[in-house]
């Protein structure tokens, strides 16, 4: 019977020490764990060593002169090939656009 | 025939010239600086300033008084706001590095990686022997996470330009979210085209 009974103030001790809080811990504690719990997702492990990119567009006058540059190229080539496929439509024989 | 070898022999002669690109090896500790963009060189002197720094700070020797253990780390985030893509693994690689190569800081895995490790363990439960199979729950908890921000600030004019990048690390204690250490380093750059 002594034995049961020191068994079973052992146990009480062991559970009592194990679900023990921290002096200073928060009471609601386990209120924000349950908060979080569900927010460890993929994404989480995803971002863990990883590099976010939040970047943002500098104002550099060569880089907007070099992207002028390639923009007009561009048209010139869109408008080359529209008049070779529409002649009539785009490179009229007459009228104001003529280009 | 006679009359298109000249020809032939033109036409090899410009092929052969045509591909005249050039690739040599140089040291991984050299500088080339070519647009002026951030570049490897930069990364270096980042990754060894910051080594430098989380090493020689005291943030080490108070965990290992307080606790009488090494303290293990995980590499969080690195958010990039500057202008330009940086890889912020190119440094945060060589600070793991040294934590693992002073045997002073235990690192865990994290990421990507972690989830591969557990994917690992999750097909040992079926495939492996018993004696062999690697146990649930036995993983090692981080104490602090390593995290970092990127800016980058430009001034351009005309054909000039000077650009800012500072890099800040920062390691937060994850129980308590107390910051006890931040490391920075600071790179400016003048750029004449």
């Amino acid at each position: 019977m002594k034995m049961i009974l020191l068994t079973a103030v052992l146990a009480c001790f062991l559970i009592g020490t194990a679900t023990a809080q921290h002096s200073d811990q928060n009471p609601r504690a386990q209120e924000a764990y349950e908060a979080y719990e569900g927010k460890v997702d993929a994404k989480h492990a995803a971002s863990l060593g990883a590099t976010v990119d939040n970047t943002y567009q500098a104002y550099d006058p060569i880089l907007i002169k070099e992207q002028r540059k390639r923009e007009r190229i561009e048209f010139r080539r869109q408008l080359r090939l529209e008049r070779a496929r529409r002649p009539r439509i785009i490179n009229p024989r007459w009228g104001w656009r003529r280009w | 025939m006679t009359r298109f070898l000249p020809f032939l022999l033109f036409a090899v002669l410009l092929i052969g010239t045509s591909c005249n690109r050039q690739v040599q090896r140089i040291e991984t500790d050299t500088t080339v600086d070519l647009s002026g963009r951030w570049n490897d060189t930069d990364a270096r002197l980042t990754a060894a300033e910051l080594v430098t720094e989380i090493m020689g700070q005291p943030w080490l020797e108070r965990h290992t008084s307080r606790t009488g253990k090494r303290p293990v780390v995980i590499v969080g985030m690195v958010d990039n706001k500057s202008h330009e893509h940086i890889e912020a693994e190119v440094f945060t690689k060589e600070l793991e590095k040294a934590f693992v190569k002073s045997g002073r800081v235990r690192l865990v895995q994290g990421g990507q990686k972690r989830e591969q490790i557990r994917r690992e363990r999750a097909d040992q439960q079926n495939n492996a022997s018993q004696s062999t199979m690697k146990q649930w729950g036995l993983e090692v908890g981080a104490d602090y996470m390593l995290q970092g921000s990127i800016n980058s600030i430009m001034d351009a004019y005309k054909r000039k330009k000077v650009i800012y990048y500072q890099i800040d690390m920062t390691l937060a204690n994850i129980e308590t979210n107390e910051i006890v250490w931040i490391g920075d380093k600071k790179i400016k750059k003048f750029v004449k085209n």
